[in-house]
């Protein structure tokens, strides 16, 4: 037995991620039906922080979050992430999707049938002749009906959540599968063509001659949704070595004008939730309840604008009484959605006190579980009697457990290094078999592999997995748990074969010796924010697998044609 | 007494307005009763039914909302505080108030009070640059096709009236009770002293 000292710490991704991560594999692969004629399965979120975001595509947005910080955890192996990332974006040109765009047509003849909860999230004088946020209004003066969700004069949210999501397809995946040509079901299940490339482009084209920003609804502007697509440009310039951003940080000069209230000393009192341009007017809550509306859109302007959005944050905690030492937690809105994201902001930006406090009271309220007796999923039930776990709440509330501090903001500012380019992760037989670390030494030339069981009845069962990209296969050596290991096979020039059980065990593979040297540093140094290895004009070098869980349209049911 | 009167002559406003103001009414959708009152003995209650307001010192054991102040002087002085919401969320905290069912429903019925003061003044803000009307000679606009305007959902998109009665918006604007709702929620927390030394 040889003993190799010179062995790093493992920083792997933890239990509760794990489970996490295991429990939207199976939401992203089981096939539904998001088309005309079916139904999204019913552990797609379409119910949480109604009536803003009650559709079930919030929850494919939001469950993607994980995914770029796994993958930076993991920099090494990434194939089940994009498969999940895959199969999100594919149900995102759906129906479903859009089925807001698509179904709330005209002003909403229910406008005074809202309960009081819901009345609230609009000014006073306008309760009960007035659009509830949420109801998207396509087709109403002056603006017609427009049938394609993502060309348009509103629905911003829809495309910029979108944006998002393809962006950090990207970033995980490496691969150009959304930037080739596809279809997007929009009104009467009429198909548009988009790519990754022209929906962002739509976005900057647009923005930049609407510097007040892009409606969401018809007519309502939303810092929340419009510092989410800035994120998606962000994102996108990271990823593809562009500038699209330019306009998000024109309308971050407009916001700290005009969006933001300010008192006499000089200290942000609000940041409003919308402006109406056609009602003119903006709406915040009144008095310190204001501090919802500074918070709300912080989870995505923060990693584009850490000033300013330091600001809102002190602001707005400091209203809330969230960032108190002692004494009780008062939440006056009912939605476990707002403490979710300030827990997690309290993390990136690091307020101690707050992310302490945030987080006893999760852990006293929102019950984290293993559902109950499975010990292979994780989610928290947040008092809920449901058969599956909150999606949207879950898919922000599993920040707080991945990566380091910081390791939000680091995703769209480009700090970690992709390792596209170095020896990779492939053939894990997920569900059973999980990766909690897989990352590469670049200097020492060695890649750390933790793996674990994902599903503990397969646990002993027989494995194997494949090392690629090996600079040569030659000279490689493979340690595992610290001590030499031969149970492995050479399957070509660059790529190995281990073979295992499915347990909880660490590997090492030395790929950087005397006959392995030939790695390309200056390549993989400017390589390291670019994710995307696609060929111009030509096919991806890495392809992920055909989306195949969801049904994204159906042929046209109206009595017309 | 102040708080008495305070509630009472609130009573005989709301329930005027309810039958004069189609503003008010538009925002009484749901039949439901409020309470509001202090540990001290004061108490009203405001029921809402068929869009109309009625009022009565005789409080039923059920209701949508219950609010209860420690004191009636501490009930009067936030309910004519200008800062009347600040004082009721710090209340929560301190115990000086406290809401059995919605604090969101504190709020509306706050607001809606409020609105009827005569003073009362629309809030304007005229913000530069907003898009008020498609302009056709944006960059983008040759890329967004734009149809007649439509007033509802076309009655021959049968599978879209279909799947928009499965969404919580058009359900609840039906008359519906909002589903999925967080249902042990509280507006207080009081953090075990060994929890809060662990986190």
């Amino acid at each position: 037995m040889i003993s190799e000292p010179s062995i790093s710490e493992p920083r792997e991704i933890n239990r509760r991620a794990r489970g996490w991560l295991r429990f939207i594999w199976d939401k992203a692969i089981t096939q539904d039906d998001w088309s005309s004629t079916g139904d999204p399965h019913p552990w797609w979120d379409k119910t949480s922080t109604a009536p803003m975001c009650a559709f079930p595509r919030f929850d494919l947005s939001e469950t993607s979050y994980a995914l770029p910080l796994l993958a930076d955890q993991t920099p090494a192996w990434r194939e089940v992430y994009t498969r999940i990332a895959d199969e999100l974006v594919g149900r995102y040109t759906s129906y479903w999707a859009a089925i807001d765009w698509i179904t709330l047509i005209g002003h909403d003849p229910n406008q005074d049938n809202y309960p009081p909860e819901w009345l609230v999230w609009m000014p006073e004088h306008l309760r009960g002749h007035y659009d509830p946020p949420g109801w998207t209004a396509n087709g109403v003066e002056p603006w017609g009906l427009q049938p394609d969700p993502i060309a348009a004069d509103g629905n911003l949210f829809f495309r910029g959540f979108f944006n998002l999501l393809l962006a950090t397809y990207s970033y995980v995946s490496g691969d150009d599968k959304w930037e080739r040509p596809f279809k997007m079901t929009g009104h009467n299940n009429r198909l548009f063509d988009w790519t990754q490339h022209s929906i962002t482009q739509f976005l900057e084209d647009q923005w930049s001659e609407r510097p007040q920003g892009p409606h969401c609804e018809n007519t309502k502007i939303w810092p929340y949704c419009l510092s989410a697509a800035g994120l998606s440009l962000q994102l996108y310039d990271k990823v593809f070595d562009k500038s699209t951003h330019w306009v998000y940080d024109q309308w971050i000069e407009y916001a700290k004008k005009h969006f933001a209230k300010r008192s006499a000393g000089g200290d942000i009192e609000s940041f409003a939730f919308y402006y109406d341009p056609l009602e003119k007017v903006a709406y915040t809550m009144p008095d310190k309840l204001a501090g919802y509306g500074t918070l709300a859109p912080l989870f995505y302007l923060y990693p584009q604008a850490p000033e300013f959005g330091l600001e809102l944050y002190e602001s707005g905690v400091r209203q809330l009484g969230w960032n108190k030492q002692k004494g009780n937690f008062v939440q006056s809105i009912d939605d476990p959605r707002w403490m979710t994201l300030v827990l997690m902001l309290a993390r990136e930006i690091g307020d101690l006190t707050t992310e302490k406090r945030l987080s006893a009271v999760a852990e006293q309220e929102f019950g984290p579980d293993f559902f109950g007796d499975d010990p292979d999923r994780f989610a928290w039930q947040f008092g809920l009697d449901e058969p599956y776990p909150r999606g949207q709440l879950n898919g922000l509330m599993i920040l707080s457990e991945i990566g380091e501090r910081g390791a939000w903001t680091d995703v769209y500012t480009g700090v970690h290094e992709n390792q596209f380019d170095l020896p990779s992760v492939e053939g894990i037989d997920y569900p059973s078999l999980g990766v909690s670390e897989a990352k590469n030494d670049r200097d020492s030339g060695q890649l750390f592999v933790s793996i674990y069981a994902a599903t503990h009845a397969d646990r002993g069962q027989a494995t194997s997995w494949r090392v690629t990209q090996l600079p040569s296969s030659q000279g490689i050596e493979v340690y595992c748990d610290n001590s030499l290991y031969n149970d492995w096979t050479c399957l070509s020039g660059t790529k190995i074969q281990i073979n295992t059980t499915i347990d909880a065990k660490r590997f090492r593979v030395v790929w950087h010796n005397s006959q392995s040297a030939g790695i390309d540093k200056s390549r993989a140094a400017t390589s390291a924010i670019g994710a995307t290895t696609s060929i111009p004009g030509g096919s991806s070098a890495q392809v992920s697998d055909s989306t195949v869980g969801y049904r994204p349209a159906a042929p046209p049911s109206c009595a017309c044609c | 007494m102040r708080f008495k009167l305070l509630l009472f002559f609130l009573g005989l406003i709301l329930s005027a307005a309810s039958r004069l103001s189609a503003r008010l009414r538009g925002q009484l959708s749901r039949d439901m009763t409020v309470i509001i009152a202090s540990y001290d003995g004061v108490a009203r209650a405001f029921t809402i039914k068929d869009r109309k307001i009625s009022t009565s010192s005789r409080v039923p054991a059920e209701a949508t909302l219950k609010v209860y102040f420690r004191t009636a002087a501490i009930g009067f002085r936030i309910f004519l505080a200008p800062n009347a919401i600040d004082q009721i969320v710090d209340g929560f905290g301190t115990g000086d108030v406290v809401c059995e069912g919605e604090a969101a429903h504190i709020l509306w019925f706050y607001e809606l009070t409020m609105g009827l003061l005569p003073w009362r003044k629309k809030p304007i803000d005229i913000w530069p640059d907003s898009y008020t009307a498609p302009n056709k000679n944006h960059k983008v606009s040759d890329r967004i096709i734009r149809e007649p305007a439509l007033e509802s959902l076309d009655p021959i998109s049968l599978d879209a009236h279909k799947q928009r009665e499965k969404t919580i918006l058009w359900g609840v604007g039906r008359g519906a009770t909002p589903w999925g709702k967080v249902k042990r929620h509280k507006i207080v927390v009081e953090l075990d002293a060994s929890m809060e030394n662990q986190a």
